[in-house]
């Protein structure tokens, strides 16, 4: 199982909103509270997104999202394995379905 | 008659030993903690001329002591010493330091000081968890939020409902409950994000309750 790190931001029980590299594309996966459910989705939104700088990072996240070039499509987050600190990587086998369930490459 | 004084040397370690007390108990024995900054103007403050005038020294002469009206004429004893420091009130001031104010113990400051993130937290604080969901089983580690109180914990987490306990109550349990801050969305740190482990079941978290803390003050 390849693991790839991640930047991430809104941690709670697992990382909200974090940034994955994969095979050249940079991902952003987001999972927002839901103020309706009074609760943080089931879901992660992925995003294909253009290369970020260093100020993309360090600044202000919740504008990520509408940077996006694509929306790649929805994944559990129970679906996501993360390293054992939940903090540092994630399996990129999450991508490889999501592409294939897509058609990209 | 001229009041007998102690070594300048032996005042001067006095006040810094006023100030190191001052930053660990106030007169109730509770522990306290100051900021740096503040520690440090403390300190700056009792060793300047402005502090030598407030205690009604002259800072252009170099004593061997202070005034008798402002401090010991001799050195303190330790049980003196102890004596002293449980009458004062260093919640409010730091006498040593020309007072500059203490807040009081907080573990996020504690945490940037290098205590360890696994106690940190004291036992009565409250630890919430936010959400209407089941309770994690025990041996698995979630996210929660800590605070003196429940509504400062509840601050710490987004959602409208929440379970609390203490800190306290999770370890007696053989659980954990360890400080670690996360960035939010906005890049903002949540000083409060706790990882709480419980140790056996049932859980000690209350039922769940309203989040009493506006949704606008409540972690974004």
């Amino acid at each position: 199982m390849d693991y790839e790190p991640i930047q991430y931001r809104d941690f709670y029980d697992v990382p909200r909103m974090f940034i994955v590299q994969s095979h050249g594309r940079t991902y952003l996966f987001d999972c927002p509270f839901d103020e309706r459910e009074d609760e943080y989705s089931t879901h992660y939104s992925v995003f294909l997104m253009p290369p970020l700088d260093a100020a993309d990072l360090a600044g202000d996240w919740r504008q990520l999202p509408i940077m996006a070039v694509q929306l790649m499509g929805k994944v559990l987050v129970s679906d996501v394995k993360f390293d054992a600190s939940k903090r540092n990587a994630i399996s990129t086998n999450v991508i490889g379905r999501l592409l294939k369930k897509s058609g990209g490459d | 008659m001229e009041p007998e004084r102690p070594e300048r040397e032996e005042y001067e370690g006095e006040i810094t030993r006023e100030i190191r007390v001052a930053l660990n108990y106030n007169s109730r024995g509770e522990r306290i903690v100051t900021t740096a900054q503040r520690a440090q103007e403390a300190r700056e403050l009792a060793n300047s001329a402005a502090a030598m005038r407030m205690r009604g020294l002259d800072p252009n002469k170099t004593y061997i002591g202070a005034p008798e009206s402002q401090t010991q004429a001799k050195p303190m004893t330790e049980k003196e010493f102890a004596e002293w420091t449980s009458k004062q009130d260093w919640s409010s001031k730091l006498t040593g330091g020309g007072g500059s104010s203490i807040v009081k113990y907080d573990p996020k400051f504690a945490l940037q000081q290098g205590a360890n993130p696994a106690t940190v937290v004291p036992d009565p604080y409250a630890v919430v968890r936010g959400g209407q969901a089941p309770m994690p089983t025990a041996g698995t580690t979630f996210s929660g939020s800590m605070g003196a109180t429940v509504p400062e914990a509840a601050a710490g987490v987004p959602h409208g409902t929440i379970r609390s306990t203490t800190a306290g109550a999770v370890r007696e349990q053989g659980g954990s409950v360890v400080l670690a801050p996360e960035a939010t969305r906005s890049g903002a740190i949540n000083q409060s994000h706790v990882n709480v482990t419980e140790g056996s079941s049932p859980t000690v978290f209350g039922p769940p309750a309203p989040n009493p803390v506006p949704k606008s003050e409540r972690v974004q």
